[in-house]
């Protein structure tokens, strides 16, 4: 049911993708055929239409990098996939966040079964608890730097909420004329950038945000692995072990640098809004950096969760092939060196995954579409 | 047996029989727990085919666990002839306890084993089940008749064929398991002709016993057979013999309110089948009709099944219901699509393209209709089409509006 165009896919294979921005390097798309599981989505060169980069199952050429139009040719999507294939076509600016709301609409409809349809309603539901509680944490910080120390006797976060509203209000209203805005203003700003960074969190949030939790499931899955590797007797398996937690390793350095950026801005409420004041793109484009880093790991993690701990040998070959490439842009973002030419290297001897090739084809849907549920 | 009492125990057969599968999954449970399983074995055996298709978890005893390597040559007592080599299932209890007595000690520890345990417990099945085969060959040739064996209704005589061919089988129980081990793999030509090669020395109807349980459990039948032939071990067309009951006592017996147990069992069909039409054990005209014939029989099977299942398990439900299903019974239908689709495709190797085409036609129009009708939710239609027809079906019906 889910074939490949062999002798249409081969024209797009290729070697050469070491992407050097993270646009480049494309959005994961949460697809659930098995050829596609993985893959990712960027704009063309031409910045005209999209391009999809699927890693090379069979242990060929590296990655093939399909004109997004084809993709149908060459393989048989799931209806799921047909449907986001449909509704990402329209797409210019790619971003994760965009294929995420894309991919969460497509699975609401129920094309990847009952249960993906659920965890995005309760994904959807958590998201907007977490931006209000954003919200609140910021407005909190703002009214404890505009506050007199007679008015603060009584700690914002302690107080009754109709008290603390008032408080919240008269901080708007104080520090308002110093931006020589309304309160009103800094209210609808501060609800933006509660949307801006609701995802990654701001300091002394006792409940750790979606990127935050992404984070620290890449570190604990990293752990599993090299705990594995200490138990494991076979030196090939131990190869793709090693591959996936030097890629996850690498993507917690730069994600680690992304948080203390983003906490120290967002340790400061005041000086945080008279920055948006005047380029509020730059706090948008900082707070999307960990989603960047982080994207393509959900499905790894999930895909050493969801196996049996006694096949998971199998599993991390999977892995193994679906770890993100880092692109150079992050020296830019952070300063950090790396051996860029690595990962490369390691992933050429990445043996073939033949899964795809076999019978059981509908059994791996399923497989994936469980994980769909857990990524949403 | 008295009037009354054969009357009650017709009346029992009949309960058994007739039983719902929940209820008889009770009832295997209920007599597994028992001492005695004679009457037992007896109630069941006219609910056997029915416990095939079921396959209730199968608690270890001590009974099954001795008699596991001589699975393939057990059968029900009324189709049991003397001169073909088999064992009577009511022989079984009262051969267990002969052996159970002479073990003593060494049979409680095992029962202490397997107590609480299933066959699924491979390791445990491993471990005991060896040294039981081992302590049982070494006793049982010394045990004399035992008293209880006139309650079977076998003569005497038949008691010592039928203690001698088990006592030969447990003989040689550890190559003999390590080929059921590795059933599903074949099981590996070496595997086969080690087993029967050990056993050179017995009588032939060990090396039958030892080749029937090896086919009975065998994914590759024809290779067991030829492998079976090259080893040259005991009396010339033993395997062929072998392999002509193996086809006789083949049933492809689909059950349509079971479509995983059907898909799994038309993908070991077909799978047999493909090896026994490339096998050298299969080069004789008569063979060959026969293997054709089997896969005419299953070919029919599945279509037959795949036709009334789909209606049966995946329209019907969905055409009678009031409201769309709900969570778990949408997961049910999905499982149910998965395993028809996994029959279809076994199915179609064996042939009948069109039955399968039409039969599917039938179910899509189905759906087209549901499609129309309010309250019904398209997404789970699309999902059930997709499964069975493919994504770009799905999609046509999904957006058919």
């Amino acid at each position: 049911m889910i074939e490949i165009r062999n002798d249409i896919l081969e024209r797009f294979g290729t070697s050469a993708y070491q992407p050097a921005t993270f646009l480049e390097r494309g959005v994961t798309v949460p697809f659930t055929t098995p050829f596609l599981l993985g893959a990712r989505i960027r704009p063309t060169d031409t910045r005209v239409g999209l391009d999809v980069v699927i890693t090379n199952p069979s242990g060929g050429r590296g990655y093939y990098i399909v004109p997004w139009s084809a993709l149908t040719e060459i393989c048989s999507p799931t209806l799921h996939d047909r449907r986001l294939w449909q509704r990402l076509s329209d797409q210019t600016a790619i971003a994760p966040t965009l294929v995420r709301e894309t991919a969460r609409a497509v699975a609401a409809e129920g094309l990847a079964g009952r249960e993906a349809a659920a965890a995005v309603a309760k994904t959807r539901n958590e998201d907007g608890a977490a931006r209000m509680r954003t919200n609140f944490l910021l407005l909190l910080d703002l009214v404890r730097r505009t506050e007199t120390r007679d008015e603060a006797a009584i700690p914002p976060q302690a107080d009754t909420p109709a008290n603390i509203e008032t408080r919240a209000r008269r901080a708007m209203a104080r520090f308002a004329p110093r931006l020589g805005v309304s309160g009103d203003i800094i209210a609808a700003w501060l609800e933006s950038i509660a949307g801006a960074v609701a995802a990654v969190g701001v300091p002394g949030d006792a409940s750790p945000s979606r990127m935050r939790r992404l984070a620290r499931r890449v570190a604990t899955l990293a752990g599993e692995i090299e705990l594995w590797i200490a138990q494991s007797a076979d030196p090939t398996e131990q190869h793709a072990a090693t591959l996936v937690v030097d890629a996850a390793k690498l993507t917690l350095g730069c994600v680690a640098a992304a948080f203390r950026d983003l906490d120290a801005l967002l340790s400061d409420i005041p000086t945080l809004l008279r920055a948006w004041r005047e380029d509020s793109t730059d706090l948008a484009r900082r707070a999307v950096r960990p989603d960047w880093l982080l994207d393509g790991w959900q499905v790894i993690c999930d895909l050493w969760t969801d196996a049996d701990p006694g096949l998971r040998g199998g599993a991390l070959w999977e892995m193994a092939l679906l770890a993100p490439v880092m692109p150079r842009e992050v020296e830019e973002w952070f300063g950090i060196a790396e051996d860029w030419d690595r990962p490369t290297r390691l992933r050429r001897v990445v043996r073939a995954n033949e899964d795809w090739r076999t019978g059981r084809m509908l059994d791996i849907v399923a497989r994936n579409e469980r994980l769909l549920a857990k990524a949403a | 047996m008295s009037t009354s009492l054969a009357a009650e125990t017709r009346r029992l057969t009949h309960a058994v029989a007739t039983a719902s599968d929940q209820a008889l999954a009770g009832i295997v449970a209920y007599f597994d727990s028992m001492a005695d399983r004679l009457e037992a074995d007896r109630l069941l055996d006219a609910a056997r085919p029915r416990l095939r298709k079921l396959r209730p978890p199968r608690p270890i005893s001590l009974a099954r666990l001795l008699f596991l390597p001589l699975d393939g040559v057990i059968v029900d007592a009324r189709n049991w002839r003397r001169q073909d080599g088999t064992i009577p299932r009511n022989a079984l209890a009262v051969l267990t306890e002969a052996v159970r007595r002479a073990l003593g000690a060494d049979a409680a520890a095992i029962e202490a084993g397997i107590a609480g345990r299933h066959f699924a417990d491979l390791a445990v099945v491993d471990a005991l089940g060896r040294k039981l085969w081992h302590r049982a060959a070494k006793v049982t040739p010394s045990l004399s008749r035992p008293a209880e064996w006139e309650a079977t209704g076998l003569v005497e005589a038949d008691y010592h064929r039928i203690a001698a061919m088990a006592a030969g089988v447990w003989r040689h129980a550890e190559p003999l398991w390590s080929a059921l081990l590795a059933a599903r793999e074949g099981p590996p030509e070496i595997l086969v002709r080690d087993a029967l090669a050990a056993a050179a020395s017995e009588d032939a109807v060990v090396l039958e016993a030892m080749l029937a349980t090896i086919l009975l459990k065998a994914a590759k039948p024809g290779s067991v057979a030829a492998a079976a032939a090259a080893a040259h071990v005991g009396p010339p067309g033993i395997a062929e013999r072998m392999l002509d009951r193996w086809l006789e006592d083949c049933a492809p017996d689909l059950a349509v309110d079971d479509a995983a147990g059907a898909a799994r069992l038309a993908e070991e069909f077909v799978e047999a089948i493909e090896d026994l039409e490339s096998s050298p054990a299969v080069r004789r005209p008569e063979r060959r009709q026969r293997v054709a014939a089997l896969r005419r029989q299953v070919g029919d099977a599945c279509r037959t099944t795949y036709a009334e299942a789909t209606t049966q398990s995946l329209l019907s439900p969905l055409t009678h219901a009031t409201a769309p299903p709900d969570n778990a019974a949408m997961l049910a239908l999905e499982s149910t699509a998965r395993s028809l689709k996994r029959l279809e495709v076994a199915g179609r190797t064996l042939g009948g393209d069109a039955a399968y085409d039409a039969a599917l036609r039938r179910i899509l129009d189905g759906f087209g209709s549901l499609r129309r009708r309010p309250g019904t939710n398209p997404a789970d239609l699309a999902r059930l089409t997709e499964i069975l027809a493919g994504s770009e079906v799905a999609l046509k019906l999904l957006d058919a509006g």
